[in-house]
């Protein structure tokens, strides 16, 4: 099987059973990097994004068979990752009686400064620094845009949100980064 | 760098120190994570046992018999602390008190706590009393009062009306109470209020009509005598005569 299979024929492979796993693997190999990255630019560790991937590819698994494909597999997976990030986030708040997204953003950013090869020094560590510090939605926003180069149409049905209120939320996230590494 | 040129000159006139940094990730996965993760992700989709991912560093062992023991360790370690901690503290606050100790005085009776499991599981078992409440019987009930209530008021109402019906129309056609229906006690009381009122006010004894004090002065034996006088047919014709055409009769 060609490892980059176009969506459509990968998900006519898995409605069929004997080929069924071999499509699955296929569809988690095309999009492990991308989901797991985005998925850990809101969780930050490593063990963190692990859980919340493989409960996502999990889901996958049992709802792949009543995907409509109304939109792209890309855009379906990543509304996945990012409901499930949110939810994993919210439990995270709940368990450390968190009440304020400020509080979230200073935990996060303590575990980007635990992280075993940060550098304060360094611009890349302080972008993850700042971008820590934005509200939950203005995060993902920021990261789909800035690091997936995702257009604001593809944005608006993974969000569920107006290109307009994407737009704003992502110059305000920018001017908030750019703000943040110039004065700290 | 970003490579999507409207996205870089979006974030060109928005942050432009932004657009500079680039978009790799300084945090990293473990060796070999991504080429595993299918394979670990269908052993848990199929409730197999888990394969551990690499890269991830597996915990130290444990030494043996570790767990088994731990909730007794911490339990002891608790109760040890709980006790030397309550000690001073009682002796601080209260040295006399200390000194008492905690024995009660009071006695249990014999074979108490042997029945008392046997006892709490007998009354568990006893159904419990079942009070239905039966809302329809309840609003029937509430409906048949409700009815003879209105009944027994109604019923009161038409009694009362009767009651009235009954005295009015002798005075309506007459237009006084018979003298013959009006015991002699009441016309007694009357006679005897004039003649207080006549006390009280000369004025209504001087005003009034010379044969009208007569007949106020009589007495029983002269009003006996004057209707001893008197024909039945004479009595009859008085009494049916209308008291609007005879000054003398009296008005209620």
């Amino acid at each position: 099987m060609v490892p980059h299979a176009e969506d459509a024929e990968l998900l006519m492979l898995f409605r069929i059973p004997e080929s069924r796993e071999k499509a699955f693997t296929a569809i988690v190999r095309k999009y492990q990097e991308r989901l797991y990255w985005h998925i850990r630019r809101m969780v930050v560790t490593h063990d963190d994004t692990d859980d919340v991937l493989q409960n996502v590819f999990i889901k996958v698994w049992n709802a792949l068979d009543n995907f409509r494909e109304d939109s792209r597999l890309y855009t379906w997976l990543y509304r996945i990752a990012t409901n499930e990030s949110l939810s994993f986030l919210e439990q995270q708040k709940k368990k450390a009686v968190i009440s304020m997204d400020g509080e979230m953003g200073e935990a996060l950013q303590d575990k980007v400064r635990a992280d075993a090869h940060f550098d304060a020094n360094k611009l890349e560590w302080k972008l993850q620094l700042a971008i820590q510090q934005l509200p939950e939605k203005q995060r993902i926003v920021f990261s789909l845009r800035y690091f997936d180069e995702m257009p604001y149409e593809e944005m608006s049905r993974v969000l569920e949100t107006s290109e307009g209120a994407l737009k704003a939320s992502y110059h305000h996230a920018a001017k908030k980064i750019e703000d943040f590494l110039l004065n700290r | 760098m970003i490579r999507h040129p409207e996205i870089l000159e979006e974030l060109k006139a928005l942050a432009p120190g932004l657009a500079a940094i680039g978009t790799e990730h300084p945090q990293s996965a473990p060796v070999g994570y991504f080429e595993s993760l299918p394979a670990v992700v269908l052993s848990r989709i199929h409730g197999e046992e888990v394969l551990e991912l690499p890269g991830i560093p597996s915990f130290p062992e444990v030494p043996a018999g570790y767990f088994e023991s731990l909730a007794t360790r911490v339990m002891g370690r608790i109760g040890q602390n709980t006790t030397e901690s309550l000690q001073d503290e009682t002796a601080a606050l209260a040295p006399t008190l200390a000194g008492i100790g905690k024995k009660m005085p009071h006695s249990v009776p014999e074979g108490y706590f042997e029945g008392l499991t046997g006892r709490l599981v007998a009354g568990q078992r006893k159904p419990a009393r079942v009070i239905s409440f039966n809302t329809l019987r309840v609003v029937r009930y509430a409906v048949a009062a409700a009815v003879v209530g209105l009944l027994f008021t109604g019923a009161w109402f038409l009694i009362r009306e009767d009651l009235h019906g009954n005295v009015q129309p002798d005075i309506a056609a007459s237009g006084t109470a018979r003298p013959d229906s009006v015991p002699e006690s009441a016309l007694a009381n009357y006679l005897d209020q004039t003649e207080a009122l006549d006390a009280l006010d000369p004025s209504l004894s001087e005003t009034a009509k010379p044969e009208d004090m007569a007949l106020l002065n009589l007495d029983d034996q002269k009003v006996g005598e004057l209707l001893s006088t008197m024909t039945d047919k004479e009595i009859a014709d008085y009494v049916n005569s209308d008291p609007n055409g005879d000054p003398n009769v009296m008005k209620n």
